[in-house]
């Protein structure tokens, strides 16, 4: 509480020229706030992750805000949580052997259902969520920009940085893997 | 027109012109192949949406968040502040500025480019900062920071406690910095942090570099064959304190 009080008031010692420069920051960037936490919740799979990177993704976008020439904000914003979160993982990978992907921890809930036909579209609905979550990420990242976030391939380019032709490719690959991975799930249920 | 189903998934992103989606409009009314490719890729997109959660940012995050970008932009702030008070030395310690820059691109061309280097000790202060992320093993005890990193890395820090001298020890964590483990060593001057970041030295790498940037500075010595960059927004003479409490105290 103590720092929150005293950036607060440090902040009141701002230069008069920076105030507008946070502000502009503030404005253009901020309400990317929840696409950002989205991409990197979903590339990270678990919530801590997923806020350090946005937060460090923020830290850095302010630092190189003087490169933002105007444009697409959310593409620009999301391009940083994406390089973040890659060389976050890089970071990771080195100091310990990467942890192998929990399937009990991410494979959704299977609660308690009152209903047989809810319980039907509920175990679908995971069945989906599930493999999605484990779809290799560069796949799991495509779907998520252009399904979730309703970015266009032009967007999910500037984005990702990949040639709009890459991104029609990758975007057609991930959905039939998505497919394969429902289709594997319901026939071993039907068994 | 013949089936390409690429053109199917262009036309439910709504990536087709006019008259592009008027033409596989008819197509699909009359080619059942594609039609239930259609159909496929249709339910397939309304069944993401249905089941894949959109993760909003939690509030504390976006408070959180604030409160990270006041702090760096008072720190982006603070020589400017202080140019009416400093100038004469603002205008030495630009002089020197220079000559570290030039002292640092002939020093460090064989690992990296410097200004990718200090931008990535930058970044690593500046993470460290964040809640939960400063230290690893927190204690303001050398006996028990030094032996925390036996086994974690493959030398031995110099940790010194200086809380005499108004820097006292925080603890330490492990970073990795330029392809290398390093040893990051916390202390505290007054309300600051500054980041000692510490390994073994390739080679002999002479005389103290000190550069600059966002109101971050940095101060690079060595010391025996290890060597030492501090990272902090204290002012660069506290830097140069610090790093003569170290010099010192290894001399004895």
């Amino acid at each position: 509480m103590a720092r929150t009080r005293e950036v607060e008031h440090r902040v009141d010692t701002l230069q008069p020229a920076l105030q507008p420069a946070l502000a502009t920051f503030e404005a253009v960037v901020l309400p990317h706030l929840d696409a950002a936490y989205n991409l990197a919740r979903w590339l990270a799979r678990n919530e801590q992750d997923a806020e350090d990177v946005v937060q460090e993704a923020y830290l850095r976008a302010f630092r190189f805000f003087d490169g933002y020439r105007g444009g697409d904000g959310k593409a620009w914003v999301l391009e940083i949580v994406r390089n973040t979160y890659r060389s976050w993982l890089r970071r990771q990978s080195r100091y310990a052997s990467a942890e192998p992907f929990d399937e009990m921890a991410h494979s959704g809930d299977f609660q308690v259902y009152t209903q047989e036909d809810a319980m039907t579209s509920d175990e679908e609905r995971s069945r989906l969520r599930s493999c999605l979550e484990k779809l290799p990420e560069e796949f799991r990242e495509v779907l998520v920009l252009r399904e979730l976030e309703e970015m266009s391939y032009r967007e999910i380019s500037e984005t990702s940085g990949l040639a709009i032709g890459t991104v029609m490719s990758r975007l057609s690959r991930a959905r039939k893997r998505l497919e394969q991975c429902v289709r594997r799930y319901q026939r071993e249920a039907a068994r | 027109m013949n089936c390409v189903p690429d053109r199917i998934e262009a036309y439910i992103d709504d990536e087709l012109d006019a008259g592009e989606r008027l033409a596989l409009e008819r197509h699909l009314a009359t080619c059942a192949e594609c039609s239930s490719i259609h159909t496929r890729l249709l339910e397939q997109k309304i069944a993401i949406k249905a089941a894949a959660p959109y993760y909003a940012a939690p509030p504390e995050l976006r408070e959180s968040i604030r409160t990270a970008l006041h702090r760096a932009a008072v720190a982006k702030s603070r020589p400017a502040a202080q140019a009416a008070f400093w100038r004469p030395l603002a205008i030495a310690a630009s002089l020197l500025l220079v000559v570290s820059i030039g002292w640092n691109v002939r020093s460090l061309a064989t690992a990296r480019p410097p200004s990718n280097f200090v931008e990535s000790l930058l970044d690593d202060h500046i993470r460290s900062l964040l809640a939960g992320h400063l230290v690893d093993v927190p204690s303001s005890d050398q006996h028990t920071v030094k032996p925390w990193f036996a086994g974690k890395l493959e030398f031995s820090p110099d940790v010194k406690n200086l809380d005499a001298e108004g820097f006292p020890l925080v603890g330490g964590r492990i970073e990795y910095i330029a392809g290398t483990r390093v040893a990051a060593l916390v202390y505290r001057h007054r309300l600051h942090v500054i980041n000692v970041f510490t390994w073994p030295a390739e080679s002999s790498q002479a005389g103290p570099a000190q550069v600059s940037q966002h109101g971050y500075h940095v101060l690079h010595w060595t010391s025996g064959a290890m060597t030492y960059w501090a990272v902090s927004d204290v002012a660069m003479a506290d830097l140069e304190l610090l790093r003569k409490l170290y010099l010192d105290s290894s001399a004895q």
